[in-house]
């Protein structure tokens, strides 16, 4: 399955390398943002089915974005994309009904086996 | 802090800055050992005097926890290890990346994230908390600048901190950096009650 896929984290690094093998992967990429207003509103314009979200944002954090979303598109896949993977962010993951949390530092394998997760609707920590 | 308490926090520190560790390695692509690792408690100035001689150039992230845990990072490369490991994590995508105005900043701010998270993680998970770092704010200058900017905040004479100064090397890169890690020691000590 191919993905229409929105980026939002604060690394340009980050954005470039997921851009990267998001392609290669045969996904497509429909936005990128480096903070949540800037997510928020291309989530609105692009209407992607795959969100890729960083926790920490310049602006305010991951689950404050994903609540949002969650108000207006309740099954919308979003996977955690970070290097925080303390025991309390992956249950506020959970709680939020996240698609998974994918730690970075990643490579295009994890990347792929994650994305494949959330397409199979299993959790992914 | 009694001794306990300076040993559970030596002991939370060590393991996260091992993760840490081979966190940068998967990064870069090469093995990094620890040269150093210490664990004090002191007052600001005295921590400011320590560095004040420190003028070689460095390129450094900051990190700070937010909310209800004073804490901060701050991850100093000097110039020449900075581009090693800079080019290192971003050899996949060179022809993308290094088009970018500052890749080695750019770079080193998310090399910095990965690398206190892993720490933080420790100390979170132990404390049974959730402690967000915002995210990396780079700076360049010299190592007395970068750090009297991060005590900004803090009374020299009467705050206490508790300090971990990490360094870590890589033979495969001629690289090195340091981690240094800051908490109010009051706040400390509360968390660990």
């Amino acid at each position: 399955m191919s993905y229409r896929v929105l980026i939002i984290d604060d690394s340009a690094l980050v954005r470039a390398l997921l851009q990267e093998m998001l392609q290669a992967l045969g996904h497509q990429v429909v936005g990128q943002a480096g903070n949540a207003a800037d997510g928020l509103q291309s989530w609105r314009s692009e209407h992607p089915d795959l969100v890729l979200l960083d926790i920490s944002l310049p602006d305010q954090d991951g689950f404050l974005v994903l609540e949002e979303m969650r108000g207006e598109e309740p099954s919308l896949p979003v996977l955690f994309v970070t290097g925080n993977t303390q025991k309390k962010v992956i249950e506020r993951a959970r709680e939020l009904k996240a698609s998974g949390v994918l730690k970075k530092p990643f490579d295009a394998a994890r990347l792929a086996a994650a994305i494949e997760a959330v397409g199979a609707g299993r959790w992914l920590s | 802090m009694s001794e306990v308490q300076k040993e559970k926090v030596t002991r939370l520190l060590e393991s996260g800055v091992a993760h840490s560790t081979e966190l940068l390695g998967l990064m870069s692509k090469t093995q990094w050992g620890i040269m150093t690792s210490s664990v004090n408690e002191i007052p600001v100035v005295r921590l400011l005097s320590w560095f004040q001689r420190e003028k070689s150039p460095c390129i450094g992230a900051r990190l700070r926890a937010r909310a209800d845990v004073p804490l901060e990072f701050l991850i100093l490369f000097n110039e020449s290890s900075a581009k090693a490991v800079a080019e290192a994590v971003t050899k996949p995508i060179e022809d993308k990346i290094r088009s970018l105005p500052d890749w080695v900043a750019v770079s080193i701010g998310e090399i910095s994230n990965v690398l206190a998270q892993g720490v933080i993680g420790a100390l979170a998970d132990a404390l049974d908390t959730m402690i967000i770092l915002s995210v990396p704010e780079v700076q360049k200058g010299a190592r007395s600048r970068i750090l009297s900017e991060a005590l900004e905040a803090y009374d020299g004479r009467q705050d206490l901190l508790v300090t971990s100064q990490v360094n870590m090397y890589s033979e495969n890169l001629a690289a090195e950096c340091s981690m240094i890690i800051i908490v109010n020691a009051d706040c400390l000590r509360r968390m660990l009650n």
